[in-house]
């Protein structure tokens, strides 16, 4: 608790400080990094300084705040299930938090402390805005720290129930911290409940401006996958320097659901990436081109290339799993497949629209843009990879999941419940498909652009006629199976044929969309990438309903070895968080430098000499070092974490028994 | 011992490699190609390692490599930096030519059009907007066609395009008016012959600029008029001043005759306490809180205003 004092207390400080240099405004704007710490002479400026202070405490935070998410889900499971396996890992997971938090309050309080000091003006204005949030964040941080450390240490100590709800109350009250931390932060960037002269009008509209909501949503999505990388990277920390089978056993398994965990949220980010986008297009046109069309263009190539990483990774991973499954090896033959396919799709989303080239170059292309792959590097290419790659990794891990299972009939079986399911949606789509026949072409055909507009229609209607099908063959599936309940064969080839199918459809249909998408303009092409997802996304939850029916009570063909696994699929857990977290501070750059200039968009200029934007490379090493140094703080917190499983010191004792 | 001294061995031959080597290494690979070179040399005195520091200094090599992979990927795209646009200086005796020059670099950097136009897809190409102008609005000429496009973007969308442009005269791109005279000029050039000139009147000259610069209350703000506070926090709106003619307030330009300094003091602060014959409760706090006058007012502010509003004593008075 002391680090939640000192944060307290530094807060207050800085608070006061920032009233200081509020009635300073006049005087000093800036101050330089190198004069007030001339430790590291000129090489680090005031942008750089505040830039990795601000990177670490968001690293630090989004674990703090991710790891009480899934310590809850998975002790939740534990309780419901009275496997203590699960109640376990909760724990250990838990064990991260405690200095973890201290480190988030510490650097929290270095954030604080530097804008007041080398930003007095801006810093000033930030709290004449958002003053009275401050308090509010002071109380729920240490509604926070209560929460934290009566989880921590209550473990065991209190009945299920009561320890369930305080885990609860702490991830309430870190998402609330969080997302009035994101209100001072999008401010910055779409400003909101001021005047033109900038003074504030409603602190609450200021807090709850365009881009504060897509924010939030995406870095909790963003924050569970981050944590979760970063969890199983401690599995992987802990299965290599494991001594015993039952050891590995264990730390293999919580890597798999550390892993597990990062995928599952991960997967959906894109889209929750889009939202943002679109905000940022909404408020203000002019920051949505420098963001997709200026300076920062190249940087989602940089993106491109560390997401294609990531499923190369998360792909690797899950195949290099199937080798402790026994029954998996049936499934070896179609890996190469995915594998083509996966690199196709990275190779497509990591074209760039124009390419680097010398004269000669552009003139025998005739332009900076390749007269073919120019092709794959716009939107519509790029989304049609994107949503087939997320498709095949799901199919690596649904083969994954089928590694040790056969599927048997169980005569025993009702079906109400997924009959119901399914048709439910069948009513529900219908509906939707009505809803689209009827309201859609009052503005898809009544505006001057008939033709592009009607894509969109066409695309929307395409895709509620893909769900619809994609429905009834389930259902197909559904009544074929409790028909012929006694049979073992002829439903599970019916079933993967359906499976099959839903597939392929989709892919056609989500490709059909790529190309269709060339052919229409931007605005029409964007909307249209909502279609595809929907494809995607009911195809996932589709297959996996028919799979979950096929394997209820499956023949279990021999139990997943946990712990036999190769060193190296550890090192994809390394890979994957290292990815995550460079990838976090690529973003995080975009999201603050996009304003370029600007403190806060439109109200109060940069004026300092860092007011330039950096090159990528620049930011690229900036990020390198920040993503260094967290790793060497992780590593800490790692060591830390693991001294509580270690035995007392015993001077008495022999030395070999003491080591 | 030996094994500790194999080990700084190693360390030091791999360092003196590596140092040998520097020159020949690409500047973006240096440090990966370092590390590699430390790990190649590591390897015969492998087994000297304490067990418990392997697997740490794998991961840490492994994680250094993978950064540095990333970095070396940041390096490959291409490099440009950004710089804020710079001041243009206007003159009220430029010529055309003049004119045209400071509308381009206007056009390039403080007005942020190259942002959008240009490119195509989104926003219109204004190649030969200097022609297309005059045919735009029947009725219009180019200049005024430029102005209400800059002044007033949405007012008229060229189809198909859909409405996305800022005024501007406002944050954050808040040109002014002369600058934006600069601009029409160079977009007249583009295409077409400029004839605007810095003389030029436009129909929107009287509306004010919102300049996009800072926002605090300011050591000028503290030290504000009575009548320029009057008129910043919004009182003209209700209130005459200068005559006993109701608005939709009672007059105040007698209220120094009429009211004692606390009187004003509390008609300032809690309005509601005493209402002037005639006038509605609630309007005037409900205006007031709307417009955060009363977290924005500061105590010196408060007092100026209430002397300003003393000073005021009717036509007896002055």
């Amino acid at each position: 608790l002391r680090s939640v004092k000192i944060l307290g207390l530094l807060l207050v400080v800085a608070l006061i400080n920032s009233q200081f240099a509020f009635a300073q405004t006049g005087e000093i704007e800036y101050r330089e990094f190198s004069k007030v710490f001339p430790l590291f002479g000129d090489k680090v400026t005031s942008r750089v300084a505040i830039w990795v202070v601000a990177q670490l405490h968001l690293y630090l935070a989004a674990f703090v705040l991710a790891v009480p998410m899934f310590a809850l889900i998975i002790e939740f499971i534990g309780f419901a299930t009275k496997d203590k396996k699960y109640d376990k890992l909760a724990y250990e997971f838990t064990k991260l938090l405690s200095v973890s938090f201290s480190l988030t309050a510490t650097f929290g309080a270095i954030l604080t402390f530097m804008l007041f000091i080398l930003y007095p003006k801006f810093g000033g204005y930030l709290s004449s805005v958002f003053g009275p949030s401050f308090f509010w964040y002071l109380l729920l941080f240490f509604g926070e720290a209560g929460f934290l450390y009566t989880y921590y240490y209550g473990w065991g100590k209190f009945s299920p129930k009561v320890h369930l709800l305080l885990g609860l109350g702490l991830n309430i009250v870190g998402t609330a911290i969080m997302f009035i931390a994101n209100g001072w932060v999008t401010f910055m960037t779409s400003p909101a409940g001021i005047d033109e002269a900038g003074q504030v009008i409603s602190v609450v509209e200021a807090i709850m401006n365009y881009t504060w909501m897509p924010i939030n949503i995406h870095r909790l999505i963003a924050n569970v996958a981050f944590g979760g990388a970063i969890a199983a990277a401690y599995g992987a920390y802990k299965f290599l320097g494991a001594k015993t089978d039952e050891q590995r056993a264990y730390y293999d398994w919580m890597g798999y659901i550390g892993n597990f965990i990062a995928i599952v949220a991960f997967l959906p980010l894109p889209f929750a990436g889009y939202w943002l986008g679109k905000e940022i297009y909404a408020y203000s046109q002019n920051l949505g081109m420098t963001l997709m069309g200026g300076g920062f263009s190249w940087l989602f190539i940089i993106q491109a290339i560390l997401i294609g990483m990531l499923f190369l990774s998360a792909n690797l991973y899950l195949w290099l799993g199937m080798g402790r499954i026994p029954g998996a090896e049936r499934f070896r033959g179609f890996i190469k497949y995915l594998l083509i396919v996966i690199m196709i799709c990275f190779a497509v989303w990591a074209t760039p629209s124009s390419i680097l080239a010398t004269p000669e170059e552009s003139s025998l292309m005739g332009g900076t843009q390749h007269p073919v792959f120019k092709f794959l590097g716009v939107m519509s290419a790029k989304n049609t990879a994107v949503n087939v790659l997320i498709l095949t990794t799901y199919i690596s891990f649904l083969l994954y999941r089928r590694g040790n299972k056969q599927a048997v009939a169980n005569p025993n079986q009702s079906h109400s419940l997924p009959q119901f399911v399914v048709l439910s949606l069948s009513i529900g789509f219908s509906l939707w498909m009505a809803y689209y026949s009827w309201a859609l072409p009052e503005f898809a055909f009544s505006s001057e652009a008939t033709v592009p507009t009607s894509a969109l229609y066409l695309s929307y209607i395409g895709t509620v006629a893909f769900v619809l099908v994609a429905i009834f063959m389930a259902s197909m599936f559904v009544s074929a199976k409790s028909e012929n309940s006694q049979g073992t064969v002829s439903w599970v080839h019916f079933g993967n044929s359906l499976q099959f199918l839903i597939f392929v459809s989709a892919i056609a249909y989500v490709v059909f969309i790529g190309i269709y998408g060339y052919l229409v303009p931007t605005r029409i092409r964007i909307e249209m990438s909502v279609p595809q997802v929907i494809s995607v996304i009911v195809t996932m939850f589709l297959v996996t309903l028919i799979d979950i029916l096929m394997f209820r009570g499956a023949k279990i063909t021999g139990g997943i070895k946990w712990g036999k696994m190769r060193a190296i699929s550890q090192y994809c857990l390394f890979f994957t968080a290292i990815t995550f977290t460079w990838l976090m501070g690529l973003m995080g750059y975009v999201r603050s430098g996009l304003r370029q200039h600007w403190h806060v968009y439109g109200v109060i200029r940069d004026t300092s000499p860092d007011a330039y934007t950096p090159t990528l490379g620049y930011a690229s090493s900036v990020v390198s070092v920040t993503v260094m140094i967290f790793f060497v703080l992780v590593a800490f917190v790692f060591w830390l974490a693991s001294l509580s499983g270690k035995k007392n010191f015993d001077e008495t004792a022999p030395k070999e028994i003491r080591m | 011992v030996k094994k500790l001294s194999a080990i700084v061995l190693m360390l030091l031959l791999a360092t003196f490699v590596s140092w040998g080597l520097r020159t020949l290494l690409p500047n973006n690979l240096e440090l990966f190609i370092t590390i590699l070179i430390y790990v190649l040399f590591a390897v015969p005195v492998w087994g000297y390692f304490p067990e418990s520091t392997r697997v740490p200094l794998i991961i840490l090599v492994f994680t250094a490599q993978v950064t540095l992979f990333y970095n070396y990927v940041g390096q490959l795209v291409p490099q440009s930096v950004i710089y804020p646009p710079e001041d243009v200086k206007i003159g009220a005796d430029m010529t055309t030519e003049q004119m045209v020059e400071a509308g381009r670099k206007l056009y390039e950097g403080k007005g942020t059009c190259l942002n959008c136009h240009g490119t195509g897809a989104r926003f219109p190409d204004l190649v030969d907007i200097g022609q297309l102008a005059r045919t735009r609005i029947s009725g219009y000429t180019d200049v005024e066609y430029f102005s209400e496009s800059l002044y007033e973007p949405d007012k008229f969308i060229v189809e198909p395009f859909a409405p996305g442009m800022p005024p501007v005269h406002k944050p954050p791109i808040g040109l002014t008016h002369e600058e934006i005279l600069t601009v029409i000029a160079y977009l007249q050039s583009l295409g077409g012959t400029p004839t605007v000139t810095m003389k030029t009147e436009l129909k929107y000259h009287d509306e004010p600029i919102s300049a996009p610069v800072v926002a605090v209350a300011s050591e000028d703000e503290e030290d504000q008029t009575g009548e320029q506070l009057v008129a910043a926090y919004g009182c003209l709106g209700c209130h005459s001043f200068d005559s006993p003619d109701r608005m939709l307030g009672p007059s105040l330009y007698d209220i120094g005759s009429r009211m004692n300094k606390a009187e004003i003091y509390e008609s300032l602060m809690e309005p509601d306490e005493v209402i002037a014959e005639g006038y509605p409760p609630g309007v005037m706090g409900a205006t007031l809180t709307a417009m955060g006058f009363y977290d924005k007012v500061t105590t010196k502010q408060l007092k100026t205003m209430v002397d300003y509003l003393m000073s005021l004593k009717g036509d007896n008075g002055t």
